[in-house]
């Protein structure tokens, strides 16, 4: 009898966390890696700071450091991207026509980056892998205009990692409090504060028109809402992500803003997802919730790994992400809701401050500005509730 | 007893393994971790290895003696 097969569908952090969790758990089980790419892809986060800004070489942002990249005993298939799956027979089809058999299935295929439209002129940069940061980084420095399409996480960690760099920068964003809903005003507030101290164009309220090339083909400029013509020679499109969930399309799973699973991270018999293309249904919450950040790849991706060789337990994280922008590390644990009374304390130290967000006296979430350590039982004190063991 | 390596640089203050293994790792000022006891009694290293799985980046290298 050959072994029990688990065939891992994408080979980035969840990917990657289930097939060494597998192998930590059950030895016996065979796993298989299938990714697109030519290797694993590179940790995301760094992406964004240290290697776009030059401090890090690409293989120090590699998902796993050379000891355990060695120790992994995945069979890896490289270069090759999943079209299609066969629920009923257990079957991945992949694109040189092959098929993969297995007997649990993860989707871990994460999210593609959105576009304003599909024309892709040199100097307009997206940025989800690499190549993408490699590309951008070449076209910042002193001299250089970056315009930033979407103040959200990626865009204003781009932002400050260009003006790092000397590289003279525009922001727009269609909100007028950009990451409001994600770390509150006052929090939001004193980070776009930042932005404008260090020297960003910070413009709130404004969306793109278009993006105009010049006789050469490159980005040339760009068309505000309100009128403005913006000269510049390279443009990040930050607005967002889409699941990648085409090839899915015909399983019969439902695909709706994600794979949706139920409590185990289960969307079918056999078939479970972790990581950004995962919705699925967070039992605390008490809704389907996909995330996009980087802890969940992994405690997703463990969890997946634990219910497959069993027993089967409920995943309930408590969601906790974070941004690094300039000097400043900011931090969130638990969910926002615009019910919560929000209170302030400055730590000691300048810039350091802990946020708690209370709904009639329960603390429902807490942010640190450059107070990691401060944070801790306030998380501990979230998972009480939301990760009951 | 296997010893632990922290690769610091990679820290990015999740406080995964303090919440998995407070007899063993602390974050400090500047939020990133640290070891508690330079030499953990055998009763904590399954922790150890936890949370060494639960660090989301891999900060944490477990080297067998």
């Amino acid at each position: 009898m050959s072994a029990r097969r688990v065939v891992v569908v994408g080979a980035s952090a969840a990917g990657t966390t289930v097939a060494e969790s597998i192998a930590r758990l059950d030895r016996e089980r065979e796993v298989v890696i299938v990714g697109d790419g030519p290797d694993l892809a590179h940790d995301r986060p760094p992406l964004s700071k240290q290697v776009l800004a030059g401090d890090w070489e690409p293989d120090q942002a590699a998902l796993l450091p050379p000891a355990r990249r060695a120790a992994l005993t995945a069979r890896l298939v490289l270069g090759s991207a999943a079209t299609g799956l066969d629920c009923d027979r257990r079957l991945v089809h992949l694109d040189d026509g092959d098929s993969l058999a297995y007997d649990d299935l993860v989707i871990a295929t994460g999210v593609r980056p959105r576009r304003l439209d599909p024309a892709t002129p040199p100097g307009l940069h997206v940025l989800r892998d690499l190549a993408d940061s490699l590309r951008l980084r070449a076209e910042l420095g002193p001299g250089r205009r970056l315009v930033v399409v979407g103040g959200g996480f990626i865009g204003l960690e781009v932002a400050a990692t260009a003006r790092r760099l000397g590289t003279s920068v525009v922001v727009l964003e269609p909100t007028h409090a950009p990451l409001a809903p994600r770390l509150g005003a006052t929090a939001a507030a004193r980070l776009v504060e930042r932005h404008r101290r260090e020297g960003v164009d910070m413009r709130t309220g404004i969306g793109v028109v278009a993006v105009e090339t010049g006789t050469d083909g490159r980005v040339a400029r760009v068309l505000t809402t309100d009128g403005a013509e913006i000269g510049c020679s390279t443009v990040l499109v930050s607005i967002g992500s889409e699941p990648t969930v085409g090839w899915l399309v015909g399983s019969g799973l439902d695909l709706t803003d994600g794979v949706v699973c139920d409590e185990f991270c289960r969307a079918a018999p056999g078939v479970w997802a972790a990581g950004d293309v995962a919705r699925w249904h967070h039992r605390s919450l008490g809704r389907l919730v996909r995330v996009e950040h980087r802890l969940n790849a992994t405690e997703q991706g463990l969890a997946v790994a634990t219910n497959i060789v069993g027993p089967a337990r409920p995943f309930t994280p408590t969601p906790f992400f974070w941004t690094d922008q300039y000097d400043v590390r900011v931090q969130l644990a638990g969910e926002l809701s615009p019910d919560a009374v929000e209170e302030i304390e400055p730590l000691d130290g300048a810039d350091s401050f802990l946020h708690t967000f209370r709904i009639d006296g329960v603390l429902t979430a807490a942010l640190a500005w450059n107070a990691a350590r401060a944070l801790l039982p306030l998380r501990r004190e979230l998972a009480a509730t939301l990760s009951p063991v | 007893m296997p010893s632990i390596k922290l690769h610091t640089d990679h820290c990015i203050s999740s406080g995964a393994c303090v919440l998995e293994a407070p007899e063993a790792f602390a974050l400090d000022d500047d939020g990133i971790v640290t070891q508690v006891d330079p030499d953990p009694p055998a009763e904590v290293w399954p922790k150890i290895t936890k949370a060494a799985a639960v660090c989301p980046l891999a900060v944490i290298e477990i080297e067998s003696p």
